[in-house]
């Protein structure tokens, strides 16, 4: 065991050492491959007063689009988890497919909607309330905050629908047996047990949303307002100045440090929140009573705002030759000539194929490294481990475009057979996902009490008979999860693959890219609509698996 | 679960081990050869096999042991001279090769490169796509780590400009050569204004920048934005056009017009057939383009106006030379240069001279891409996002 650890810790050291390395290097270097250092980048960067105002409204965006999706994808987790509101399935199964759906498409639906002078909601309001045609302003920093913040509503709802699940109903039946009411006993045992999952969530999104580029770039973009995400985009793409680029980089990073130090502090307190005990359990589920239909309608909403709607536009999209609105005149011209083109171009059968190959691998090695990872962290008494939970966090605040110009450096100076093969490609999203799979992973192990392990150990067991036998089994929920919900992104981050791919290696993400950047009607759409429509029986084996394994599994007494 | 947990770790890891052995396409196809040494030698002038019949007598001939075939750089084939001896080379070369890599920032070649596919079908043609810096990045990197994946590279003179130590000249049938001595064009463009015909009258059309100030045109006007590096010739265009003081006082007043800033000409379209505004800045290549496909546009080229290039170059490093000169060639020959036109909406040197296009009258002041002026493209950024973005 002690040689597992050490093989994973140094992993993840190799993972996201080298990628941080270079980052540090190219914010010093005068040029990539020189050894001359300055710290002229630094100074350009962080003297420069326009970098405060970025910095803010960059903290704004990220904060409000957390709130967000905590508020929208919590409030979704916790009606189909711990009541018994109807429409569970299928707010579960939408949140599932709707991770498939790149940022890019819920911020071009949303421009659909909300355009000025063209968007649906924009028209309809003009023409029958006489109000001016560009009344909702989507092309600002509360419209960006509003998409992205959908945009991580389901992730927030995948993350804690595990943990309100397992949470242990006798505190809650102890508290109602005392008299405490429906709003109290969440307010003060369900809320607070939470804390550890929400506040892991609540970072991730934070940082997710300084590294969020798709969102930002279509909606704040053409109105110039910039956050860090498209600044370092700019700069990268208009200049390949990688020294200012790398410097922004570097303070994305101080945050997410702050931010993991304050979260290792709260889960040393775990053992406060550990709701999976020895005792048998059962989840709770809440009787809404007369707020039933409003937790119904609140489903509603969450299932038309988060995937209904950018899936109608894309299906819309799909069956006509070019964009338009929906009218008689775009009625008359449907037509699936769009899929019919699709399916005679071989490299998106070669990106079909690539995809599925390289999500599988790397969703696979991901999930494996997270979960020692995470045992490490949250088990063990190892000193320096915190060490851990930082590397393992760093990719998060490398933007993808910087992380693939480092694989491109590393991999052409090693001496490995990994440059322009599909395993680069493995590498750098197994790199890119692992913080995802550790805040998946860290809090349902916190969840987890530790005197099953311990009342194990006791009996003899080993410690791979304990992870196999006892926790591997606790754990498995939220591991499929992190493989499923890893799996999905590597069909629609864009930002890495784009510079380490070559035509042999493409993926799905990039196909869609050139697709679009080639203006070939509409056949983009139609490869989004094949492409979730084979994504959607992996959500639905999801939804079965967690319900299989909620009923069947108990740790028994 | 715990029974199928080692059936799919043990799935997975044959799937990676399967896809991780040199598998890499999905077309099952032989690998090809692999591709000529490149000598060591200083480059001398190729000799071509002789076409005169040798003075010895034959049966001296026939008693000297078989030459070994000569290998050539990409520079040696580079500077062959035309003709069907150096067709035959390439050809016999190309089969030996098998296969070529363009790494370009336009996109729309696939139908040309399928083209060529079945003109030479020895010939395994791929397009590596990306944008201008990833794909200067890309071949820089590999270039110096000696392991250069590409042996074509397509795009404008920011592509060619950065690379221009890695490329090498090349003779080529159609090859025009204008600024960029080692690269020849394939297609040249100017910066216009597309607008909608349903939308704007032909009286309201803008014939000089000037007019984009009216207010006809306030939360109605698309302009390219940085990354894209057009806003940063457009401005030093300005200031050279205008003079300075009177560039920085336009710029300044336009940035009140309430604009729409695009990196991505297919959003900007997008815009524009939406409705979101009525006035776009694009490349008259995508701009006569949509016009061709019937959608209700029309574009203007306002005085002054900017004109732009696309090159194409062939590495000195390429490790397939022979089959990127024929691609070269083929891309170059009027065969495709016609449906290149086609396709992007490309003008020939005879419509510019001719002054109108399309009906479309050009102005008289048309400011080309240099090399010189591409350099100072970070500077002319750095004002337009001061003065029109307000940064």
């Amino acid at each position: 065991m002690n040689f597992v650890f050490l093989f994973v810790v140094l992993a993840v050291l190799y993972l996201t050492g080298l990628p941080l390395l270079f980052l540090i290097y190219g914010s010093l270097a005068k040029a990539i491959g020189s050894l001359d250092l300055t710290g002229s980048n630094f100074v350009a960067v962080y003297t420069n007063w326009q970098t405060l105002v970025l910095f803010g409204r960059s903290l704004l965006f990220a904060v409000g689009s957390a709130f967000v999706s905590l508020v929208m994808g919590g409030a979704a987790a916790w009606l189909t988890q711990k009541t018994d509101a109807p429409l569970k399935s299928a707010a579960t199964a939408i949140s599932i497919i709707s991770v498939a759906i790149p940022g890019l498409f819920l911020a071009m639906s949303w421009v659909v909607l909300a355009a000025p002078r063209a968007g649906l909601i924009n028209v309809w309001l003009a023409q029958t309330f006489n109000l001016p045609d560009d009344l909702i302003k989507i092309y600002s920093l509360p419209g960006m905050i509003w998409v992205e913040g959908l945009a991580g509503a389901p992730f927030t709802y995948l993350l804690l629908a595990p943990i309100l699940r397992s949470m242990d109903r006798s505190l809650e039946e102890a508290a109602s047996v005392s008299g405490s009411g429906a709003w109290n006993r969440i307010v003060r045992i369900s809320l607070p047990l939470a804390v550890p999952a929400i506040f892991s969530i609540l970072i991730l999104r934070l940082v997710r949303g300084f590294e969020a580029f798709d969102v930002p770039a279509i909606l704040g973009l053409p109105k110039g307002i910039d956050v860090l995400s498209t600044k370092i985009y700019t700069i990268v793409n208009m200049s390949q100045s990688y020294g200012v680029a790398n410097a922004y980089a570097l303070g994305l990073i101080v945050l997410a440090v702050a931010g993991i130090y304050s979260y290792q502090r709260l889960i040393r307190q775990g053992y406060k929140y550990a709701t999976v005990t020895g005792k048998g359990y059962q989840a709770a589920q809440t009787k809404l009573g007369p707020y039933k239909l409003l937790g119904a309608g609140f489903l509603v909403f969450y299932v038309l705002v988060v995937a209904a709607v950018p899936l109608s536009v894309l299906l819309w999209n799909s069956i006509i030759p070019s964009s338009m609105l929906p009218s008689g005149e775009a009625i008359s011209q449907l037509t699936l000539q769009n899929f019919r083109l699709l399916f005679n171009m071989p490299r998106v059968l070669l990106a079909f194929r690539n995809t599925f190959i390289i999500g599988l691998v790397a969703s696979a090695g991901c999930v494996a490294l997270a979960l020692v990872a995470s045992w490490i962290l949250v088990r063990t008494r190892i000193k320096g481990r915190w060490l851990l939970d930082v590397f393992s966090f760093v990719p998060l605040t490398i933007p993808g475009i910087t992380l693939g110009v480092a694989l491109i450096w590393i991999y052409l100076t090693l001496p490995l057979p990994v440059y322009g093969t599909i395993w680069i490609l493995v590498i750098g999203y197994a790199t890119s996902f692992l913080p995802i799979a550790m805040r998946f992973l860290s809090p349902a192990l916190v969840q987890i009490n530790v005197e099953l392990e311990e009342a194990a150990s006791t009996s003899g067991a080993s410690q791979w008979a304990i992870f196999r036998r006892i926790l591997a089994p606790l754990i498995l929920p939220a591991a499929l999860g992190a493989a499923l919900y890893v799996f999905l992104l590597i069909f629609r981050v864009l930002s890495m693959a784009i510079v380490v791919y070559n035509p042999r290696t493409i993926v799905l993400p990039v196909q869609i890219f050139v697709m679009w950047g080639e203006a070939r009607g509409n056949t983009v759409y139609a490869l989004l609509v094949v492409t979730l429509a084979i994504l959607t029986p992996f959500a639905f084996l999801y939804n079965w698996l967690i319900h299989r394994y909620a009923r069947g599994a108990s740790p028994g007494a | 679960m715990k029974k199928l947990m080692g059936p799919i770790v043990a799935l997975g890891l044959v799937l990676g081990i399967w896809a991780g052995c040199g598998q890499t396409s999905a077309t099952p196809t032989t690998a090809p050869p692999p591709p000529p040494a490149v000598t060591a030698k200083p480059i001398q002038a190729p000799t071509l096999a002789p076409t005169r019949a040798p003075t010895r007598p034959p049966t001296q001939a026939a008693t000297r042991p078989a030459e070994k075939p000569r290998t050539r750089t990409a520079a040696d084939l580079a500077a062959l001279p035309l003709g069907p001896e150096r067709q035959r080379i390439l050809e016999e070369g190309a089969r030996q090769e098998g296969e070529v890599m363009v790494y370009s920032s336009a996109t729309g070649l696939d139908s040309i490169i399928d083209d060529f596919m079945n003109k030479y079908p020895f010939i395994k043609a791929d397009v590596f796509v990306t944008r201008v810096p990833a794909l200067i990045e890309r071949a820089t990197a590999e270039s110096k780590a000696g392991r250069l994946g590409g042996d074509i590279a397509n795009g404008p003179l920011t592509v060619y400009t950065p690379l221009q130590d890695l490329v090498v000249k090349f003779n080529s049938p159609g090859a025009q050569f204008t600024s960029a001595p080692k690269a020849a064009t394939t297609y040249v463009g100017l910066v216009v204004f597309t607008y909608s015909t349903r939308r704007v009258n032909p009286t309201e059309v803008p014939t000089k920048v000037e007019d984009l100030l009216n207010p006809r045109w306030k939360g109605k006007l698309g302009l390219f934005a940085p990354p894209n590096t057009f806003p940063g010739l457009w401005t030093n265009m300005l200031l050279e056009n205008l003079g300075e003081a009177k560039a920085r006082d336009f710029l300044t007043k336009l940035s009140g017009q309430d604009l729409f800033f695009y990196d991505s000409p297919q959003i900007a379209e997008k815009a524009l057939g939406d409705g979101q505004i009525d006035l776009n800045m694009q490349g008259s290549t995508n701009a006569r383009r949509r016009v061709g496909e019937g959608l209700p546009l029309n574009w203007t080229a306002p005085e002054p106006s900017m004109g732009y290039v696309n090159l194409i170059t062939l590495f000195k490093d390429s490790k397939h030379p022979h089959a990127a000169l024929l691609l070269i060639d083929y891309i170059l020959s009027p065969e495709a240069q016609n449906k290149i036109s086609g396709m992007v909406g490309s003008f020939t040197t005879r419509e510019i001279a001719a002054g109108e296009i399309d009906g479309v009258k050009l102005p008289k002041t048309i400011w080309l891409q240099t090399q010189e002026r591409v350099k100072n493209i970070p500077q002319g950024t750095k004002i337009f996002e001061q003065l029109v973005m307000k940064k």
